[in-house]
């Protein structure tokens, strides 16, 4: 191949060195602004399904429906043991699992009350517990209490308890009868991704599965924790699959692929509402099909930033444009010479169009390498736990996550742009007739 | 054979509405290996023949034979093609390109495509002609970094690199001074003889014109003077008669 083309190319951009390092700046720029967006939406996603996970348990879950004599519907697994079967068979690795029964009750404390969500796991085996949340006070040793409650900092301070006291729950059991219950305080939390702290509030599944009516051995969900958040769509199928073929009644999953005036967990929780069945029917879901929403606030940041990317190169694809005409009169009599010692009108526009190429590559590049240098800044900073930007925040931080097919995607949109941008004055310098471009006096 | 023939060749140029004739309708041959000078005031229509006898300007009618060929018709790309494999090209001010360094600057056309230099001969071929035009400690030096008389001897030894047939000179030194311009000339008379190239060089300058074998003398856009060897060449084809096909 001939490389003297683009080798001219390449040092005419050296050639003038404040219209490169101008051009190449602003292309920088855009590509900053652009991959700042896309690293921030592309851990977005990530962080909040992360955050979710575990403030629910797990990346794939597994929940059971069936109807009381009454005509109830309650949710509940009562016998896991083909579940479990079905997930050694599917063949998947998975990190954890955690049996959740949860109600909402009435905490009440001399005098003060304040309503929570209680969720009842296995206390004294949770590792999700000790490693997501930290203590104020009291001591993990109390998570062997049978009738230890864990609440966070701020229910805490409404009703005014310390670890030890005991509390009075009141709620409904499954069946739908009023109940009352006594939790100790076993201990007080606050944790780096807070919110979750502050909202959930952990009980033993045993001692709750007793006050609402279930048996021992019973929950209402399996959350299945995985090594990797992004697994979770490949495990619940194959889980799925399993759990069909071991002839369990299943939810159909693909009513995820719905119409999309709802998110694919609400097509699937209706169709569950509309129908009715015998014995116990089971749901596969992942915390990604919960967060559906949030998956479109990525869309649209992703859209935004394509729209943005353009609108910002149009404005700088003006200015490379008209740079790359002037460049051209500038160097109207090289044209004019090279065409006479035997370069083609083609070559002569492929010359100009190595140019752009380049100045378009290291603009980018540069772009790319400034935004990962602002993103390792941001991410430096550690945010209030109390933050209600909780969610989108990795332990407290800002965190980004830039695809790399979209990195390579908005090079390559800059290259294509800033070619198109040359185009027209790349063609009228090969166009140019050689004698023409010679008597041309600069 | 001459190795070019012009045949009745016109030229006008077209400012707005107004035709302005430059080369009237004249026929010449130029024969193989000669060293020719194509003299006449501004303005008397020297760097438009040899434009066209370069191939980058066409005539309004008439015919241009080079080596041969009929160049009447050619595309655009055969003619480049052309340019590039028989011409070699000499400018008023060197139009060297910015960029490469002097020996850069003579590869440069061999870079281009096929020409009668095989690939393994390049290097050897490049400095003998650097050593030839007296640049040889000179080779990684760009063209800002020279003088006048050194662009000019590094535009002859990339005009020749090719070994084409013919090399044209548009007033190679109009803008030397008149001791460089001599040199200049002395060059290309030397090449001239050493390797048979046709050496065609359009001038105003008297002193200059005098070296060349045969002397075509222009005024006003046709021929005044055709002499070759101190003798007057006879006309081909009647002035103002143009071949129309």
């Amino acid at each position: 191949m001939n490389t003297v083309l683009p080798r001219i190319a390449a040092r005419n951009l050296l050639r003038q060195k404040k219209r490169t390092i101008l051009l190449a700046g602003a292309i920088a720029f855009g590509i900053m602004i652009v991959t700042l967006i896309n690293g921030f939406a592309g851990s977005f996603i990530q962080n909040v399904s992360e955050n979710f996970a575990y403030l629910l348990g797990g990346h794939v879950f597994v929940s059971g429906s069936e109807y009381t004599a009454s005509g109830r519907r309650i949710s509940v697994i009562r016998d896991d043991s083909v579940i479990m079967q079905a997930l050694s068979s599917s063949g998947q690795r998975w990190a954890s699992l955690q049996k959740t029964s949860e109600t909402t009750a009435t905490l009440i404390f001399e005098g003060k009350s304040i309503r929570q969500n209680l969720t009842g796991i296995d206390l004294a085996h949770s590792t999700m517990l000790k490693e997501r949340l930290a203590l104020i006070n009291g001591s993990w040793d109390n998570l062997a209490w049978p009738n230890a409650i864990i609440v966070s900092q701020s229910v805490a301070k409404k009703l005014n308890v310390l670890p030890g006291d005991t509390i009075v729950a009141q709620f409904q059991t499954v069946t739908g009868q009023n109940n009352v219950g006594e939790f100790r305080l076993a201990a007080v939390t606050v944790d780096s991704t807070s919110f979750i702290g502050s909202i959930m509030t952990y009980v033993q599944l045993d001692y709750l599965n007793s006050l609402i009516g279930l048996g021992k051995g019973e929950y209402m969900s399996l959350g299945i924790m995985l090594d990797k958040l992004d697994r979770s769509e490949a495990f619940a199928t194959s889980l799925y699959t399993s759990m069909k073929g071991m002839g369990l009644k299943l939810f159909d999953r693909s009513t995820r692929e719905s119409d999309g005036s709802m998110t694919p967990f609400q097509a699937m929780i209706q169709k569950q509402n509309s129908e009715t069945w015998t014995g116990t029917k089971y749901r596969v879901y992942t915390v990604d099909d919960v967060l559906a929403q949030a998956k479109q606030i990525v869309v649209a940041l992703d859209t935004g930033s394509v729209a943005i990317l353009i609108v910002l190169f149009a404005i700088v694809m003006i200015g490379i444009s008209n740079s790359f005409r002037m460049a051209m009169y500038e160097r109207i009599r090289e044209i004019g010479t090279m065409r006479a010692v035997g370069v083609q009108r083609g070559e002569i526009r492929s010359m100009f169009l190595y140019e752009a190429l380049f100045l378009a590559l290291a603009g980018a590049v540069v772009g790319i390498i400034l935004a990962l240098i602002v993103m390792a800044i941001l991410s430096l900073i550690t945010f209030d736990p109390q933050s209600p930007v909780f969610l989108i925040l990795k332990r407290g931080h800002l965190s980004f996550y830039l695809p790399p097919l979209r990195a390579l995607g908005n090079i390559a949109i800059i290259a294509v742009l800033t070619l198109v941008a040359v185009y027209a004055p790349a063609n009228a310098a090969a166009k140019m007739p050689p004698a023409e471009a010679l008597r041309t006096v600069k | 054979m001459p190795i070019i023939q012009l045949r009745s060749v016109k030229k006008d140029y077209f400012l707005g509405k107004v035709i302005v004739p430059a080369v009237k309708g004249i026929s010449f041959s130029i024969e193989r290996g000669d060293f020719v000078s194509i003299a006449g005031p501004s303005g008397s229509g020297k760097s438009t023949i040899l434009n066209m006898i370069g191939l980058i300007d066409t005539p309004t009618s008439g015919e241009v034979i080079i080596d041969g060929k009929n160049t009447k018709g050619l595309s655009d790309q055969e003619l480049t093609r052309f340019r590039h494999e028989v011409l070699g090209f000499i400018f008023q001010s060197f139009n060297l390109i910015p960029v490469l360094n002097v020996w850069e600057n003579i590869e440069f056309p061999l870079l281009l495509g096929k020409t009668r230099v095989p690939k393994n001969e390049w290097k050897s071929w490049i400095d003998f002609l650097i050593g030839e035009v007296g640049l040889g400690d000179w080779r990684a030096h760009k063209p800002n970094e020279l003088s006048g008389g050194q662009r000019q001897r590094v535009a002859i030894a990339r005009a020749l690199v090719t070994k084409p047939s013919i090399v044209l000179a548009d007033e190679p030194t109009a803008n030397l001074d008149s001791a460089t311009g001599e040199q200049i000339i002395d060059l290309m008379k030397k090449i001239n003889r050493e390797i048979q190239t046709t050496f065609i060089f359009s001038t105003h300058d008297a002193k200059i014109v005098n070296i060349a074998d045969h002397i075509i003398r222009l005024r006003d856009g046709t021929i005044i003077e055709n002499r070759r060897n101190g003798e007057d060449v006879a006309e081909e084809g009647a002035v103002d008669t143009p071949v129309e096909d």
